[in-house]
């Protein structure tokens, strides 16, 4: 009897391991459109029986002994990492995208239209200085300018900072993620040590990993007991139960708020260059710091070249007092070491005295030594050397400041031939006032009077020689912009963004491209294909079937051996 | 596209889908840039669609944007140009020719005094009309002075026409590096400013550590322009002196001194024209050489190919006379006679002038220009004297000492030794009787009588030592010399007698000389001095100086006056007026050539920035059908494939 309750043996064998078997087709075939799911495959083995009298052995039947998760682990790092590529590349090209739509001057007026109406108005002063609407103009012109460039700069600091609130919400992301990662550390290593496979615990954890490297690159190193170990670089974020919580230190300057991402328990700062907050890091130091810059350079640039070239001219009458509107740090320093923006150097420049009465004009040179040789000037020794010319009285305020202002109410005074740029450094006689795209702004004076916009060069009110050198400003080379004119430099501002924001989206299609195809990869190896789960299903469905018949066939054997009794 | 990897084994549920779902989001996306680009018809509409097409098609924007400027511009100066061109042909047709017809009706001797006398009150209400034709305005600018443009540049003042303008066209940018003059200088349409005492004098100032280098002519006339040169002495060897950087002489020579050891130093010379490089080292000589194509070691005047022995001293490198110069530094330094002043006569006024106060330069122009006489002193050109310009039309200016050398010294002593003979009495010049006769006699106080040829002299000094040698061969005391106060020429009459000294003509040749000299008359009673009048008076030769002439002449029924009066104006009229009318004519030609050029730039700008940006509609259009044909044909393929399963098979 042996050998038929064997043989049921087998047929029972069959059956379990068949439905077994129908059951991780099922649900593989469940998990179909479930992208994070890896298929699953039953391992079938046959089990070794007794002997046969006849000294053979036929085998015991097939038993399940194990479920097989179909993955390529060094794909899914691959995966992970261009995961991590492509979502860096998505926020900075989204972001690029954003900052390049406030260079709008290809289809409706941008900054340059801004900077081509200011140096048209100073083309058309040239020949009417005397036109007090045309000079009303140009101030109204320099205002709107210096109003877009403060606002292209409070526009750009606003996607600055959006982008850094960004990196708040990734960062409690990841930390959320990391701790769900840590949890299920646990339960696998838990699973696995009572021999489970945790095959839907894990593919849970790979759907985590993936996400996580979203927001940021990562490293995962599986361990034998099988946790996962998580690097950032070489920080590690998660290792067996234990995740690194991550948060956001934030420091301002001004009106730019910037995080820094460190580890709570030690305050240190990981090397995070990938995913969302990678993109973030890269946004915030290199792209739109950079674009900010720019502009600062472009403003600073223009308000010194006009300056320059403004505060060697004349306007239609002269001031009776003037105070400077930049400071110097210490009076006694020598000019070019005084702690201004734009430093002066050795030359000097002219001062002419007219009285209002009688018209007579007295010019008188101011000398601005900074030749290294002999006593260096200062702003007390500029205070001094004006104080020596008749009817003019120079002080230095205690802000550093300096203040010039004609002894009765006869006279005035202008300035000419500066080649120091002593006066556009201490702004004085200037057009802009400030030294950078925050505070750029048309001097108060010329609002308030602008007869005093300084287009002579010889006092003569209907001399706008110097209005025209303004007006060639918008393509002349400057040293302060590189050698680039105004112009110039911002038309290279805007190729910048263009051509960044260009590579951006180019990088981020590679990129995506690169992940369509791992993860078509992946899928050709952990995805489900319902026809090849179909045949695996008939073909199971067909060996239960056959091994009930078996069981039938042995039955009636059974039924025939009882019958001899 | 991505790209499906070739080792595919098998294909997933989720690998169709995907493929589906990433085909089809791709063609959208292209489709909605493609609907973009024609709902705007612009090719690039964000810089990042073509980098380098952004940035041309702004730069070209900018072309138009300051081409329309100058559109814009060359509009005013046309208008400008127009106003100045009807004025003129306005002056000519209403004024000129009426002021000549009255010239020419009124010279016969046919004309009464009393119709002239109402000629002169006529070419009285021309010049009065001239006036106000010479402050025409074009919105808020006197077109005809100068960059003085904001008060009337003539007025009428006293008997004569001020000038109080500026000679310096206003200028208009037109193209992108070029300003044009829009307007024609008082001078060349008025003959304003020509009458001009160009001082003969270089008061030659001297620098000093603070004079700019801007402010010196350099050796050559080209500056002082900055560079490396060397200076090889026969015990130092060679020092490279680089003066890059410097602002002033005091730099330069701080610089040339910084790299010379201290045996052999640089100093201005006392008189501050020149550079010194001495050297206390026994028989040291030396070459000061340019380094490589500089100019610097020239321009400094102490390029010395040729070993030397110390001291090198350098040419004159020619401080420019400036405003704010000291007096001081004048005359290399002497200074000159300040203090005695000058007398200076325009017209009726006289007034004089002393400098005791001035400091520097302009104090003597300003006590000038503040004199109320109506003229005006100035730098020349080349700053390197002063010159004074007689502000009013029909007035005569002469300027003459104050008992010292003040006029002299600065070049503006109208009559003078050197003066020409010719260019007396407004360009009349002054007559001889010629070899072997006498030109007048000049009588003594003691009875004497000198007769004086003055045939052959040239100069007035000439003229003053002929009278001296005729006086002196005669044994008469009497002297010729220029005075001393005032300006002309002073007989002294040394003898003692009865008799006034007195100037007569010869009555053999009946010469006018005396009378062009100036010295045709008689002591004053108690006097031995016959002081003549300064026959040298500086007058402005321009139309209002000829009409206003022409008006006094009518008054005062001059017959000669009128015609000379005519003649100028008609030679006038036909030759700076006519010539500026057509220098007017040609700025508007040469004005509307350049409108009609930057009008066709402007539409070649406009194709070249529509090439870059606009959108080529065939093109796109095309590209739009292809890609819908790509989206149907994909979502067609995708449900298909999704539709067959094995799934259906299964019992």
């Amino acid at each position: 009897m042996g050998l038929i309750n064997g043989s049921l043996q087998i047929g029972s064998s069959a059956l379990l391991a068949h439905q077994a078997a129908m059951q991780v087709i099922g649900n593989n075939i469940a998990n179909a459109g479930n992208t994070d799911f890896t298929r699953q495959t039953p391992i079938m083995t046959s089990t070794r029986g007794a002997m046969l009298p006849q000294g053979f052995d036929s085998g015991a039947g097939v038993q399940l002994t194990g479920i097989e998760r179909q993955i390529d682990t060094a794909l899914e790092q691959r995966l992970r990492s261009a995961t991590s590529d492509k979502s860096h590349d998505d926020f900075i090209s989204t972001t690029l995208g954003r900052l390049q739509s406030l260079y709008p001057d290809l289809t409706e007026e941008g900054l340059s239209t801004k900077l081509n109406d200011f140096f048209d108005a100073f083309s058309k002063l040239q020949a009417t200085p005397q036109d007090e609407s045309i000079r009303s103009t140009v101030i109204q012109e320099g205002q709107s300018l210096a109003e877009q460039i403060q606002t292209l700069r409070d526009d750009i600091i606003d996607i600055y900072n959006d982008v850094g609130e960004t990196m708040g919400q990734t960062v409690d992301q990841i930390n959320s993620i990391t701790g769900q990662i840590a949890d299920l550390n646990v339960q696998i290593a838990n699973a696995k040590s009572g021999g489970d496979t945790a095959g839907a615990l894990m593919d849970k954890r790979d759907g985590l990993l993936k996400q996580l490297s979203e927001l940021t690159d990562i490293n995962v190193i599986e361990q034998d007991n099988g946790q996962v170990t998580v690097y950032i670089d070489s920080d590690p974020l998660i290792q067996g139960n234990e995740a690194r919580t991550l948060e956001v230190r934030k420091t301002t300057q001004g009106d730019i708020v910037q995080p820094e991402v460190i580890f709570s328990d030690n305050s240190r700062k990981p090397n995070i260059t990938g995913g969302t907050a990678g993109a973030v890091n890269e946004l915030l130091n290199t792209l739109i710091n950079g674009n900010l810059h720019q502009l600062d350079t472009l403003a600073s640039g223009l308000i010194y070249e006009v300056n320059l070239v403004h505060s060697s001219g004349q306007g239609l009458h002269g001031y009776s007092e003037i105070t400077s509107t930049n400071a110097t740090v210490d009076p006694t320093d020598a000019l070019n070491a005084a702690g201004l923006d734009y430093t002066p150097k050795n030359g000097s420049f002219l001062i002419t005295v007219t009285d209002k009465n009688t018209g007579q004009q007295t010019v008188s040179q101011i000398n601005v030594n900074l030749s290294g040789l002999g006593t260096q000037a200062t702003l007390n020794n500029l205070a001094a050397q004006i104080n020596l010319t008749p009817n003019l009285s120079a002080t230095v305020l205690a802000d550093g400041r300096l203040k010039v202002s004609s002894a009765n109410n006869n006279s005035t005074f202008t300035f000419s031939e500066d080649n120091s740029g002593v006066l556009a450094g201490l702004g004085i006689n200037s057009f802009f006032t400030g030294n950078g795209a925050a505070n750029i702004d048309v001097n108060s004076d010329l609002v308030a009077d602008p007869q005093l916009v300084a287009c002579a060069k010889n006092n003569l009110p209907g001399d706008g020689t110097n209005a025209a050198d303004i007006s060639q400003l918008r393509t002349t080379s400057a040293d302060s912009l590189n050698g680039l004119s105004i112009t110039d430099y911002y038309r290279s501002i805007i190729s910048d963004v263009g051509t960044r924001t260009a590579a951006a989206t180019q990088n981020l299609n590679i990129h995506s491209s690169i992940v369509d195809t791992l993860q078509a990869q992946r899928e050709s190896i952990s995805g489900v294909s319902l026809d090849e789960e179909t045949i695996n299903l008939m073909s199971n469905q067909q060996a239960f079937a056959g091994a009930a018949r078996f069981i039938t066939v042995i039955n009636s054997m059974l039924q025939e051996v009882m019958k001899l009794i | 596209m991505s790209i499906t990897p070739v080792n595919i084994g098998r294909v997933s549920q989720n690998m169709q889908m995907s493929l589906l779902l990433q085909g089809s989001q791709r063609t959208m996306v292209s489709l909605l840039r493609s609907q973009e680009q024609l709902s705007t018809g612009l090719r690039i509409l964000r810089p990042s669609d073509d980098p380098i097409g952004a940035s041309a098609a702004i730069r070209m924007e900018e072309t138009l944007a300051a081409q329309q400027q100058q559109l814009d511009n060359m509009d005013h100066a046309g208008k400008v140009m127009d106003t100045a061109n009807s004025t003129m042909m306005s002056i000519r047709q209403n004024l000129l020719n009426q002021a000549q017809t009255l010239a020419l009706d009124n010279v016969d001797s046919g004309a009464t005094a009393e119709q002239r006398q109402s000629a002169s009150v006529l070419v009285e209400s021309i010049i009065q009309q001239m006036v106000s034709m010479g402050n025409t305005e074009y919105l808020g600018s006197y077109i005809f002075g100068g960059r003085q443009n904001t008060s009337t540049p003539f007025q009428e003042y006293e008997n004569g026409v001020r000038f109080t303008g500026d000679l310096q066209s206003i200028t208009e940018q037109v193209a992108p590096d070029t300003s044009v003059d829009i307007s024609l200088g008082a001078d060349e349409v008025f003959g304003t400013g020509s009458g001009k005492i160009s001082g003969y004098s270089d008061l030659a100032p001297s620098a000093n550590s603070n004079t700019r280098l801007t402010d010196i002519t350099g050796a050559l006339g080209q500056g002082i322009r900055p560079g490396t040169f060397s200076i090889v002495g026969s015990v130092i060897g060679q020092v490279n002196v680089d003066i890059n950087g410097a602002a002033t002489i005091g730099d330069v020579i701080g610089k040339i001194n910084a790299a010379l050891p201290a045996s052999v130093q640089a100093a201005l010379t006392a008189d501050g024209r020149h550079i010194q490089i001495s050297s206390t080292n026994a028989g040291e000589t030396a070459q000061v050489l340019e380094t490589g194509q500089g100019t610097t070691a020239h321009d400094l005047g102490l390029y010395t190919p040729v070993a030397q022995g110390s001291p090198v001293t350098s040419s004159d490198i020619g401080p420019k006379l400036l405003l704010q110069t000291d007096i001081n530094a004048l005359n290399g330094g002497a200074g000159i006679d300040l203090a005695h002043g000058i007398i200076i006569t325009n017209g009726q006024n006289t007034i004089n002038l002393t400098f005791d106060t001035a400091t520097t330069v302009q104090d003597i122009l300003n006590a000038i220009n503040t004199s109320g006489v109506g003229v005006k002193a100035q730098l020349n050109a080349d700053q390197t004297g002063i010159e004074i310009v007689n502000q009013i039309a029909g007035s005569r200016l002469t300027i003459g000492e104050n008992g010292g050398s003040t006029a002299d010294d600065l070049g503006i002593r109208t009559l003078r030794g050197e003066t020409l003979l010719s260019g007396l009495n407004e360009g009349l010049g002054v007559h001889s009787a010629g070899a072997g006769e006498n030109d007048f006699q000049i009588n003594t106080a003691d009875g004497s009588t000198i007769s004086v040829n003055i045939s052959g002299a040239k100069t007035f000094q000439d003229v003053i030592d002929k009278i001296n040698t005729a006086a002196n061969a005669n044994g008469t005391a009497l002297t010729a010399s220029l005075a001393t106060t005032g300006n002309g020429l002073v007989l002294t009459d040394n003898t003692v007698g009865a008799n006034q000294l007195t100037v007569v003509r010869d009555p053999s040749s009946n010469s006018n000389a005396a009378q062009e000299l100036g010295i045709l008359k008689s002591a004053s009673s108690g006097s031995n001095q016959i002081v003549g009048t300064d026959v040298n008076p500086t007058k402005e030769e321009s139309i209002f100086t000829y009409l206003l002439d022409l008006r006094d002449s009518l008054a005062s029924n001059d017959q000669i006056g009128i015609q000379t009066a005519g003649e100028n104006i008609q030679k006038f009229m036909d030759g700076p007026f006519s010539k500026a009318l057509g220098k007017i004519s040609y700025m508007s030609k040469g004005l509307q050539t350049r409108q009609t050029q930057t009008e066709n730039a402007v539409v070649s700008t406009t194709a070249l920035v529509s090439g870059i940006k606009d959108l080529d509609y065939t093109e796109a259009i095309t590209k739009f059908q292809n890609l819908q044909t790509a989206l149907q044909a994909n979502l067609q393929a995708g449900s298909q494939i999704l539709q067959t399963s094995l799934l259906d098979y299964l019992q």
